[in-house]
């Protein structure tokens, strides 16, 4: 039974149409044992990859695509990377359900667009920093 | 994002309570959700651009110009 409503999907094929621009790649690092929400994320990722040809999906295993995660800086599942050919470094750790999968979304069409809607000010802010920055947004499922 | 339910490890270490918490480097907190100037101020201020006390003012101004 497919997790998004004939509505929504009707509704995200639309805005995905008219939004997206570049392709994008969506990594997921799973493993089929000893993880709570990993089958489902799967399933909700497949779903999004299936409303737009622009995004793909590919699956790997934690374990035995190590090398991978490694890569991708990947150290706990599931985890999802959003990216088009170049890492921006979007990761989305645990399952993206509820207000998180509009999250989830919103980052495809940035990451499609190569732009993001952040004012001039924030811009000239941002491009101060010298150090890398690392940001981690908590959240509870909804 | 970090989902706290399925790594309680992390969200105690970092304190976890109300959600959203935004952990910036480590040691930099912003609770709950909050407008692109304060956000960028947090950024700035764990990057040691910007002190604790111009973020708070910030914080102040955009509060009362919302009021």
């Amino acid at each position: 039974m497919p997790l998004l409503s004939d509505k929504d999907r009707a509704f995200l094929v639309d805005h995905l149409e008219g939004a997206l621009v570049g392709a994008v790649r969506i990594l997921f690092f799973t493993q089929s044992m000893a993880c709570q929400f990993c089958k489902e994320t799967e399933a909700i990722l497949g779903e999004l990859a299936d409303l737009s040809d622009k995004i793909s999906l590919s699956v790997y295993d934690f374990v035995a695509d190590k090398a991978v995660a490694d890569e991708y800086a990947v150290d706990k599942i599931p985890a999802t990377v959003v990216m088009s050919d170049v890492d921006h470094g979007v990761r989305f750790y645990g399952i993206p359900s509820g207000y998180e999968f509009t999250s989830l979304v919103e980052a495809v069409v940035d990451v499609s667009k190569g732009t993001t809607d952040l004012s001039a000010e924030t811009l000239a802010s941002l491009a101060q920093l010298k150090d890398p920055i690392h940001m981690q947004v908590y959240v509870t499922p909804t | 994002m970090v989902e706290s339910v399925e790594f309680p490890h992390l969200a105690n270490k970092y304190r976890v309570q109300g959600v959203p918490r935004t952990v910036i480097n480590e040691t930099t907190f912003l609770e709950g959700a909050a407008p692109e100037p304060l956000v960028a101020a947090k950024v700035m201020e764990a990057a040691g651009l910007m002190t604790a006390q111009e973020v708070e003012k910030l914080m102040a101004d955009l509060t009362q110009s919302a009021q």
